[in-house]
C-alpha cells in the first residue's frame, strides 16, 4: 500500500530561516470556504465543527481545527476533515491556498516589510486580511507570536521569495 | 491616505478599489426611459467639496462601501457598507 505524504499546494519547498525569522510551510486536512449562511446554517457549523461563526478579525478555536473569518460573510475551516455543513455555502479549497507559518522574534519586522496593517494586530485569536506585497492574503495569529499567511497556490514560489528578501533585509539591519 | 473601512478599521488606500460616484447605487428602472439611462451610465457630477464615492475593499475583506470624501480637502467622513446604505 503506497502512503500517500500531505504536501502543501506550493509544493514542500525547504523552510526559510535568516536571523531571527523563519518560515515553515504547513499543510492542513481540509480548507473549508464557508459562505452565504442563515442561522440554520451556523448552528450546522456550529454542530459540525463545534464553534460559531467567528466575527470580522476572529479566528475560533476548535477541537479539530480552526474556523477564521476571511471577509465579509465568509469563514475558513482550517483543520480536520469535516462534512460540508447544510445550510452553508461550502467550497473545498484545499488545494488553492499555500500556508506558510512565520516564527521566532523578528516576524514582526519582517511583516512590517510586507503589509500596510500593523503586524501587532496579529495576535492569536485574530486574523487580517490584507494585501501583502501585492498579494492578497490572510494572516492568522498564532501563540509565541508566530504567524500563519496564506496566499493563493499560484503565488507560493513569489510569497517565498518575498519572504526570503524580507527576511534577509532585517537580518542585515541587525548586524549594523 | 487610509480608508475607513466598516469591517476592518482604518486601512491604506493601496487595499481598496476605487469604482467612481456612489449614483452607481441608484440604479433606474429598466423602463426608466434612455435620458434617465444616459445620465445613471455617463454624466457624472464635478463637484468641489463633499462627494459620496464606491470604493471596494478588494485586498481586505471584500465589503463594497460607500465613502464621503470631500474632494476639495481630501478628508474623508464616513463610510458605510454599500448594501446598507441609503438608496
Amino acid at each position: 500500500m503506497v502512503e500517500l505524504v500531505a504536501e502543501s499546494p506550493g509544493g514542500n519547498p525547504p523552510p526559510i530561516e535568516i536571523g531571527g525569522a523563519r518560515a515553515d510551510w504547513i499543510t492542513a486536512e481540509t480548507l473549508l470556504w464557508l459562505s452565504n449562511w442563515d442561522d440554520a446554517g451556523a448552528s450546522a457549523v456550529a454542530e459540525a465543527m463545534g464553534v460559531g461563526m467567528p466575527g470580522p478579525g476572529e479566528v475560533a478555536e476548535a477541537p479539530g481545527g480552526r474556523l477564521a473569518w476571511v471577509g465579509l460573510d465568509q469563514a475558513l475551516w482550517i483543520g480536520a476533515a469535516a462534512a460540508a455543513p447544510v445550510g452553508v455555502a461550502a467550497m473545498d479549497q484545499g488545494d488553492a491556498w499555500s500556508l506558510v507559518r512565520l516564527s521566532g522574534p523578528d516576524v514582526p519586522d519582517v511583516l512590517a516589510r510586507l503589509i500596510p496593517v500593523d503586524p501587532a494586530e496579529i495576535v492569536p485569536g485574530r486574523v487580517v486580511r490584507t494585501e501583502l506585497k501585492h498579494m492578497q492574503s490572510i494572516l492568522i495569529g498564532c501563540p509565541d507570536g508566530a504567524v500563519d499567511v496564506a496566499v493563493f497556490r499560484s503565488m507560493a514560489g513569489t510569497l517565498a521569495r518575498d519572504l526570503e528578501e524580507a527576511m534577509s533585509s532585517v537580518a542585515a539591519r541587525r548586524m549594523i | 491616505m487610509r480608508v475607513p473601512c466598516p469591517i476592518c478599521g482604518s486601512r491604506d488606500s493601496r487595499e481598496f478599489y476605487y469604482q467612481g460616484a456612489a449614483v452607481m447605487l441608484n440604479r433606474p428602472d429598466p423602463g426608466a426611459g434612455d435620458g434617465a439611462w444616459d445620465a445613471y451610465l455617463h454624466l457624472r457630477d464635478n463637484p468641489e467639496g463633499e462627494t459620496e464615492e464606491l470604493w471596494h475593499h478588494s485586498m481586505g475583506c471584500g465589503a463594497w462601501i460607500k465613502v464621503t470624501r470631500n474632494t476639495v480637502t481630501h478628508v474623508i467622513s464616513g463610510a458605510v457598507l454599500a448594501r446598507e446604505a441609503e438608496r
